[in-house]
């Protein structure tokens, strides 16, 4: 995947209020949103991440940090 | 004589490899039953077996989710034992996730294991040439969250509460039978797979959700004696109940 369709599908499955993100947007994650993204994430990049993990991701370049830069096209 | 006997009847117990299941069947072959043993992990399932106190038991491996092989998957046992007394139908599966993240596969793998495996089991079972002449008991472990919600709960509460409500039914429908009835509604127990949850969790977190329990947590045995004191003849009047086994949880 790469990072447009990315930004894209996440938009989708948080249903954030900005439309348009980039790596330097912020993200204010709730404890549900924790659950979604560790849905998301197993089945898209196949990595399999704790809510613990999550507790600090507050933009979505830490995001894709995490999910690991390799993983994108 | 222990008013809470069991000798001599048979109980089948789903999801027995593990937690609540493998207390009931542990708890169940200690007041005299032989017990029938189900569920997907054959090892997991002897291990249990050797806990059982002596007795004529059965090991019966059977994935649920596999809803069109059950009656033949339980020729064996019944063939062996013929009328069954019990059954605790402990088996379930949880998927937490929001609204947001459900799809339909989520509902219908989460139903057939919790709902729908235990309501077929019970049809069978409820069969003239299986049912005991004196009666049957049947229990569905449901949880509180059949009752009270909770955020990314959505399908499993779902799956829980139509366990509470169809229990009712089946209740009436089998009461002519002499067959009792009835769910076990516990909040949390510390078993292995709650335990292996809790470690993933922030810190903090295991001591708020403990505060939501004004008896603390629940042990594995704490619903097995629930489920023994149902299966007795004590209980021969209790048909169509929801039992809620939850330290106080909904008490608020």
């Amino acid at each position: 995947m790469d990072k447009k369709e990315f930004y894209k599908k996440l938009v989708e499955e948080l249903d954030l209020e900005d439309r348009d993100i980039n790596e330097n947007s912020s993200l204010h994650l709730t404890s549900l949103m924790h659950l979604s993204l560790m849905s998301f994430l197993d089945e898209h990049f196949g990595v399999r991440v704790k809510a613990i993990d999550l507790k600090d991701i507050d933009s979505v370049g830490k995001l894709i940090t995490l999910i690991g830069i390799d993983k994108f096209k | 004589m222990d008013p809470f006997s069991l000798n001599h009847k048979i109980i089948l117990v789903t999801g027995a490899s593990s937690g609540i299941g493998a207390s009931c069947s542990i708890r169940c072959s200690e007041l005299g039953a032989s017990i029938i043993l189900l569920g997907r992990n054959k090892e997991k399932l002897i291990q249990i077996h050797e806990k059982l106190a002596p007795g004529d038991h059965y090991v019966l491996p059977y994935d649920l989710t596999n809803l069109e092989e059950i009656e033949q998957a339980l020729e064996g046992p019944l063939t062996k034992y013929g009328k069954i007394y019990g059954f605790i139908h402990s088996a379930g599966i949880d998927i937490t996730l929001p609204l947001s993240s459900l799809r339909k596969k989520d509902y219908q793998t989460i139903f057939t294991t919790n709902v729908t495996s235990g309501f077929e089991i019970a049809r069978i079972l409820s069969k003239k040439k299986f049912c005991a002449i004196d009666g049957a008991s049947y229990i569905f472990i449901a949880l509180v969250m059949g009752l009270v919600g909770e955020p990314a709960k959505i399908a499993y509460s779902a799956s829980k509460g139509a366990l509470i409500a169809g229990c009712r039914s089946m209740a009436l429908e089998l009461a002519s039978k002499k067959i009792r009835v009835n769910c076990v509604s516990p909040a949390i127990v510390r078993t292995e797979l709650v335990d292996k949850l809790f470690s993933d969790l922030p810190d903090g977190a295991i001591d708020k959700i403990k505060s939501l329990h004004p008896l603390g947590f629940g042990t594995p045995i704490d619903i097995a004696n629930a489920c023994v004191f149902l299966l007795s003849d004590e209980a021969k009047w209790i048909t169509g109940s929801n039992m809620v086994v939850d330290g106080g949880y909904t008490c608020q």
